[in-house]
């Protein structure tokens, strides 16, 4: 299960799975990253309010702002392994034709709308861009950043889904 | 606006689409038609899981991963097996004790179902046939959000706003679980009995006990540091969850040996995707929150339900069969951040304890993971062990009634559920 999670599970050489398998990896090398800032950061902070009578003020929102990272920039890794929960049990009762097509249609439809979510949140980082953050002398405008990457490469994904057909559902791990 | 979202919601989510997807697209369309800015829709997304609790939800499923990595399963079940002894349907108990052990390191049913069925079921099925050994484990899984810790309950408690905590919610599921699993075990015996199967396990010896305890330490003592230190007030749910990825961390790499460096990049994006997949529903699903809020929906949906009953029981059952429903159809999460916003809030109005709900509510959904045609714990044993749904579901419909039983007298006697937690300030 591990490997599936890291391994790739498209056709690379089209143009699109090239540039897809190339921000996958960037993506799960920035989460590598995320993660071990939250775990660190708030760990840290657990022994320097105990060992060291101090604490972080910027800790709080670096975990915050990491752990959104490293929720939009999974979400599109999510999509790629077919991780994010449907309901199929109607959808699997049509024959292997229209099911293929209902889900190909469906994933045009999720593209445009990340599509829009993209743009939406490039305006937004752009507008918040000047505004700090209370406690770490960077722009705002980083909280919306991780939105507009991974409905990007989120609507890339489904535009590769809708041209290849749709992964084998994973089974949700976060019941 | 809202009946709009509410139909198209479910007509694409029918249809296949993901149900966060479905969620995104339905608020969207309606956004678009009722000429809102789509500018708002990143900033709520963003809001939403900007959240400082929120993040113990990866925490606690990157531990109990790196747990399970480090091979603290087959110490629990060594452990287990010198405390049952030879008795009728040892091995059933020593499964349900392995569940509520490893219950109390990891906070899903998914990550348990899938390390107990490939570690527990080829020894079962040497000594029971393949739908019981395979229903014990599917039962012995599911106390896994409920015993504390629980990415259930961190859920609800996110979703319920400030009136629940997160270490109320987990004391809260502590004397029901040890119900659950006292429950289940005496199950085991009946059934074992009365299908006639031997004995099995060793005789009991005091020093065998004594020396796996030993062994085990470390492992028992990762849950009385995380859960006591959160319950005490040392640290948050969060910190306490970051404390037990590194505990994990220092256990595989040192105590057992038995986690690689190399493990580390997969468990990490497994944690990593699988948290998305719940922020994802709880990013999408505020922006039908915001739309149903701008109707007035949940004030609505008050006064509806208050012109039927005014008791606070009924509305408790009618709750009860709504998520019994809800269960057999939807993944619990997308249930917990569709329906608590709307639920909880009039339960408050009736004067229900807000732990008291927020329990039943998640025991519900959690037994719905046991429940046909979706019941993600089923697929996980199905798809691991190889055996037919049909066989595991006849073999488990008993544990589930028994669930529903300690439900029902959860519902009926809320001290069961409430004693504890209020007892230690919550």
């Amino acid at each position: 299960m591990l490997s599936h999670t890291l391994s790739v599970t498209y056709d690379t050489r089209p143009l699109l799975g090239r540039v897809l398998s190339w921000l996958d990896e960037a993506l799960i090398a920035c989460l590598l990253i995320t993660f071990a800032v939250m775990v660190g950061v708030v760990s840290s902070q657990v022994f320097l309010r105990y060992a060291l009578n101090t604490s972080l003020d910027w800790a709080d929102e670096l975990g915050r702002l990491m752990f959104v990272w490293t929720i939009f920039l999974a979400i599109p890794l999510g999509v790629r392994q077919g991780g994010h929960i449907g309901i199929d049990i109607i959808i699997d009762k049509f024959p292997v034709p229209v099911r293929e097509g209902v889900k190909r249609g469906g994933s045009v439809v999720a593209a445009l709308m990340m599509g829009a979510i993209a743009w939406a949140a490039l305006g937004v980082a752009r507008e918040q861009w000047d505004e700090l953050m209370a406690t770490l002398d960077v722009s705002v405008g980083w909280f919306i950043v991780p939105i507009m990457v991974g409905a990007l490469v989120s609507a890339l994904h489904l535009v590769r889904i809708a041209i290849e057909g749709a992964p084998v559902a994973a089974v949700g791990g976060a019941e | 606006m809202s009946l709009f979202v509410i139909v198209g919601f479910m007509l694409l989510a029918l249809f296949g689409l993901p149900i966060a997807f479905a969620m995104g697209v339905a608020s969207m369309i309606a956004l678009w038609l009722g000429g809102v800015d789509f500018s708002m829709v990143p900033q709520r997304m963003m809001h939403s899981v900007n959240s400082f609790p929120l993040m113990s939800i990866p925490f606690f499923m990157l531990a109990g991963e790196l747990m399970i990595k480090a091979n603290i399963i087959e110490r629990l079940i060594a452990l287990a097996n010198t405390l049952v002894g030879r008795v009728r349907g040892g091995l059933a108990h020593v499964t349900m004790l392995a569940g509520a052990g490893l219950a109390t390191v990891s906070g899903t049913a998914v990550s348990d179902a899938s390390a107990l069925s490939s570690i527990l079921v080829p020894s079962l099925t040497k000594a029971y046939d393949k739908g019981f050994a395979t229903a014990i484990v599917a039962a012995a899984a599911n106390l896994g959000p409920i015993i504390p810790p629980s990415a259930a309950m961190i859920v609800y408690a996110f979703m319920a706003g400030p009136s629940v905590s997160v270490g109320g919610m987990f004391m809260a599921g502590f004397v029901p679980g040890i119900l659950i699993t006292i429950g289940f075990m005496f199950l085991c015996s009946w059934i074992v009995k009365r299908r006639g199967w031997a004995d099995t396990g060793e005789a009991f010896r005091f020093s065998a006990v004594v020396k796996e305890l030993k062994r085990s330490v470390t492992v028992l003592a990762m849950p009385v540091l995380v859960i006591g230190g959160i319950v005490g007030g040392a640290f948050t749910a969060t910190e306490g969850s970051a404390i037990a990825v590194v505990y994990a961390l220092l256990l595989g790499f040192f105590v057992t040996r038995t986690l690689k460096l190399s493990d580390l990049p997969g468990i990490v994006v497994r944690a990593a995707i699988t948290s998305a997949v719940v922020g994802a529903l709880i990013a999408f699903a505020s922006i039908v929150t915001y739309l149903m809020t701008v109707d007035l929906l949940p004030q609505k949906l008050s006064e509806f339900l208050r012109a039927i009953t005014t008791s606070g029981l009924v509305y408790m059952l009618l709750v009860a069969v709504l998520l019994f429903v809800v269960g057999m159809f939807l993944e619990s999460n997308s249930a917990y951040i569709m329906l608590v916003p709307l639920l909880h809030p009039i339960a408050i109005q009736y004067g229900i304890d807000p732990l008291h709900f927020g329990f039943l509510f998640v025991l519900n959904l959690v037994i719905g993971m046991l429940t046909p045609p979706v019941g993600v714990v089923l697929f996980v044993v199905c798809g691991i062990t190889g055996v037919r749904m049909r066989e595991l579901v006849s073999n488990l419909w008993p544990f589930i009634a028994l669930m529903y039983g300690v439900l029902l007298l959860c519902m009926l006697f809320p001290p069961i559920v409430t004693a504890l937690p209020r007892a230690l300030g919550y």
